[in-house]
């Protein structure tokens, strides 16, 4: 398998995400904020669980949610095979410095978990929402800078990939010449992203635009979101409760 | 009125080529007008200087008589909209509805500012692209959101660059179809670059033909057409029934289809 279609399959590719993040569903429908609050506070009770059969809990958790907001499981678990291999790589090295197997494991599980729950938030959020939520930390040109970054990233690799296959297709050059080769290809990428880059703000500017990317559907805060916040964090606090007082 | 007046222009790229030298052109409002020459003449360059993505290096653009420098662009490209060749170029936004209605919603109130995307959108037939994204649509369906983005912004004057290149014939007829519609209802300023020979007659009232960075002619459509030696100096075939009238030693050249059938019918009659 070649570099290039290892990352189309294994990695999150911001036209997929653009593409799930901006369908429907009842998950879709919250407040990115309430999402934001569920997945942060899933990913900390995960982190902080010790017992077994609490932590079990939790990827089924992920998974419902995952299958309420009608999430491609096949291709969630693609990509996680990263942060799995990442975690892979870290335990196995634990139990040879005296950790038990079983937590070991549990890490693994916990690292794969948290990496869910993430896709969670990005593939039912749409950029312009996250950039959005994003600039009340952030200076709104920089939340911007992420909805632009996004969208011609992965442009930029199409690109990429196809120089490399044209270099490829007149001939395998010996190493060293294609190490120039790709420093070339470098330098006249930058020069096209630079170019287009220019051209992406004329076509910004030339429609108005003055430091803010406006919204389409504004994201209204309402009671369904308030349950929402409330029923993720009771469900934190019990989880922890059970995990400190009953087990 | 003028709506554009390209006056002497020159332009020189940071490399030293010589894009534009000298070029002058006139278009009335209301007009449609065609930018023909071979690859390198200088058209896209051109382009680029009705709205002030470049500026000349001598001499002058004016639109609506007003000199195009660094203090009017905002006027500038709220009058003159540009459709780039590339229309990856100007689809920046997650989806194809958050895309067109993004001009809107910069200038206009949340709710008008909506139903002007939506009527840019049904003008186009792209209601169904609505959520797409714009990096899993086709080349021709890619450029009819870019012109529909555009057009949201209600431009007196609309600029494209090569609007048919790279389409089937389907989405070309498109093109076309919804160009002649938006200037028969608005009385836009057309302007567009092609090589595309078959569409000049269906949507220009004016050629311009430029030949390393100058203007070498500006004028009638027929003439133009029915120019060989202007054309093989533009590097541009003839129209297919011209060739065909020339074939057949005939006087009269038809342009389009229409004509061509108009002509021969009164031919087979006469026989
Ligand atoms: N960014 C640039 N830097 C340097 N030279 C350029 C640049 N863009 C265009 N040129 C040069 O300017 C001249 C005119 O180019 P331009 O792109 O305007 O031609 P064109 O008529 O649009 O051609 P085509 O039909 O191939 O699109 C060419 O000689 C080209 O090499
Ligand atoms: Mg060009």
């Amino acid at each position: 398998m070649s570099l290039a279609s290892f990352i189309e399959r294994y990695l999150p590719s911001t036209p997929m995400v653009e593409y799930f993040s901006t369908r429907r569903s009842f998950y879709h429908a919250f407040h990115s904020a309430s999402k934001l609050v569920f997945s942060l506070s899933m990913i900390l009770v995960t982190v902080y669980l010790k017992s077994a059969l609490l932590i079990a809990l939790m990827p089924l958790t992920a998974l419902l949610v995952m299958l309420s907001a009608r999430l491609p499981l096949r291709t969630v678990m693609s990509w996680s095979l990263t942060p799995f291999l990442f975690a892979v790589a870290l335990c196995v090295l634990l139990p040879l410095i005296g950790y038990p197997l079983l937590d070991a494991f549990l890490i693994l599980v916990k690292a794969v978990v948290a990496a869910w729950f993430m896709f969670l938030l990005v593939l039912t959020t749409p950029m312009t929402h996250l950039a959005r939520l994003a600039s009340k930390f952030l200076p709104s040109w920089l939340a911007d800078t992420f909805v632009l970054a996004s969208r011609y990233f992965f442009l930029i690799f199409d690109e990429a990939q196809r120089m490399v296959k044209a270099m490829n297709s007149r001939g395998n050059p010996p190493l060293k010449r294609k190490v120039t080769l790709v420093a070339n290809v470098m330098a006249s990428l930058f020069l096209k992203g630079y170019e287009r880059a220019e051209r992406v703000y004329v076509a910004m500017t030339s429609r108005g635009y003055r430091g803010k990317i406006p919204l389409t559907s504004p994201e209204r805060f309402r009671l369904r979101d308030a349950l929402f916040v409330a029923t993720s964090l009771a469900f934190s606090l019990v989880m922890v409760y059970v995990e400190v007082l009953v087990i | 009125m003028r709506a554009v007046e390209v006056d002497c222009v020159e332009h020189v790229y940071p490399d030293g080529t010589r894009a534009l030298c000298g070029a002058r052109l006139e278009v009335e409002e209301g007009e449609s007008v065609a930018i023909l020459g071979p690859n390198g003449s200088g058209k896209t360059t051109l382009i680029l200087h009705l709205n002030g993505t470049l500026l000349p290096h001598e001499g002058e653009v004016r639109i609506f008589g007003e000199s195009v420098s660094k203090k009017n662009l905002d006027w500038v490209r709220k009058t003159v909209g540009v459709v780039f060749q590339n229309s990856d170029d100007q689809l920046f936004m997650p989806t194809v509805f958050e895309d067109v209605a993004f001009g809107p919603l910069n200038v206009k109130p949340r709710k008008e500012a909506l139903r002007e995307a939506e009527s840019a959108m049904e003008e186009l037939g792209i209601m169904e692209l609505r959520d797409r994204v714009p990096h899993f649509l086709s080349g021709g369906q890619k450029r009819l959101v870019a012109i529909a983005g555009v057009i949201a912004m209600k431009p007196k004057i609309l600029v494209l660059d090569e609007p048919t290149i790279g389409l089937d014939s389907e989405a070309r007829d498109k093109i076309i179809w919804v160009l002649s519609q938006l200037k028969k209802r608005y009385k836009l300023t057309l302007i567009f670059s092609t090589f595309d020979v078959e569409i000049v007659p269906l949507l220009a009232d004016k050629v311009v033909v430029l030949k390393n960075g100058s203007v070498i002619y500006q004028g009638d459509v027929r003439r133009a057409l029915t120019d060989t030696k202007l054309l093989r100096e533009a590097r541009l075939d003839q129209p297919p029934y011209v060739k065909l009238a020339e074939e057949l030693g005939l006087n009269e050249k038809p342009l389009t289809l229409k004509e061509a059938s108009a002509l021969f019918s009164k031919i087979i009659k006469k026989e």
